[in-house]
């Protein structure tokens, strides 16, 4: 029993990213600049920053994506897990207001931190 | 046939966590395998707070199975900025039959509550119910996990977590506890959960949320 326990955690453990999930954060920078987790960056449009309190876990986080994708002036969404904030990337000459931006992050599970837009 | 019908809904399901209810609009399917039982679990969230579904479950010791029409709600949700903890009511109410025998079908209900608690290398969960059964049996079930992550992933890495779970079945008869380690896998929408218990029997969650 204990034998069989081990050898599946040993087994799953060797099979997981363990290994791949250091030493590329410079890497991830680079990706939040300029590439969304979801969608694509509009060069002419707004990028709006929002610090997001609660998100802590990848699986649960996918609701950012849904929530916000289907905004008609968001062309794209980049998710810094570890930062816990998005980026909300905005299509040509658009622009999604606080108080939108804030019911759709509830409507996620979670709560609005802090908003910076640039 | 009610074994063949867990597996399809488990290979066909999309859905969430072990949490029951989603984000607004979002739809979860959920299967479940453990010493007790087989289940699976859909529902949709018509808002962040609250979700409707159906619940399918084969008790293994009776050989019976329920039918559930359940409604979860989310009592409290405390979002900071390291963590995130959630408190939930649940109940069903359907119908009940043995799966061999007379095919009569009997009333059923269940209430419960469950609470979890989780930053991004912790996690610990708990969950109480109380399910009555007429003509079969009522009893207290109680289960939780507690556990960590080796390393904390990106958005879009596959993420792991090692977990201890357990499970108390406490009825008029008898009461069983089982409980054992398990492993949570999880990426993009698909999260899947394997681990042996200590009746050698299989622990297996598989969940997509969409």
């Amino acid at each position: 029993m204990k034998k069989n326990i081990i050898l599946i955690i040993a087994i799953l453990l060797i099979l997981s990213p363990y290994s791949f999930s250091y030493g590329n954060e410079g890497e991830h920078r680079l990706k939040m600049d300029y590439k969304a987790s979801v969608g694509s960056v509009d060069p002419n449009g707004k990028t709006i920053k929002v610090n997001v309190n609660g998100m802590v876990c990848d699986f649960c986080a996918r609701a950012l994506e849904k929530v916000f994708m289907k905004e008609k002036s968001v062309s794209g969404l980049t998710v810094n897990l570890k930062a816990k904030a998005i980026k909300i990337h905005t299509k040509k000459n658009m622009d999604i207001e606080d108080n939108i931006i804030k019911e759709r992050i509830k409507d996620s599970g979670y709560i609005v931190s802090s908003i910076e837009r640039f | 046939m009610y074994k063949l019908l867990f597996l399809v809904a488990i290979l066909i399901s999309n859905t969430v966590y072990c949490r029951p209810v989603s984000y607004t609009g979002g739809t979860t399917v959920m299967g479940t395998n453990d010493s007790d039982r087989m289940s699976s679990h859909i529902h949709y969230s018509p808002k962040y707070f609250y979700s409707l579904g159906y619940r399918f479950e084969y008790w293994k010791d009776k050989d019976y199975v329920n039918h559930f029409l359940q409604g979860n709600y989310l009592l409290k949700r405390f979002n900071e900025p390291e963590s995130q903890a959630n408190i939930y009511v649940k109940s069903g109410v359907g119908t009940s039959t043995y799966l061999e025998g007379t095919k009569n079908y009997n009333k059923s209900y269940f209430i419960g509550s469950s609470a979890d608690w989780e930053t991004q290398r912790l996690y610990t969960n708990y969950a109480i119910r109380y399910t009555d059964v007429d003509k079969i049996e009522d009893f207290l079930l109680h289960s939780g996990a507690a556990g960590f992550a080796p390393y904390v992933g990106d958005y879009g890495d596959l993420h792991t977590w090692i977990l201890y779970t357990f499970q108390y079945n406490k009825d008029k008869n008898e009461n069983k506890l089982s409980h054992g380690p398990k492993l949570r896998f999880f990426k993009s929408i698909n999260l899947l959960e394997v681990g042996l218990d200590n009746n050698k029997d299989l622990i297996l969650n598989l969940i997509i949320r969409f």
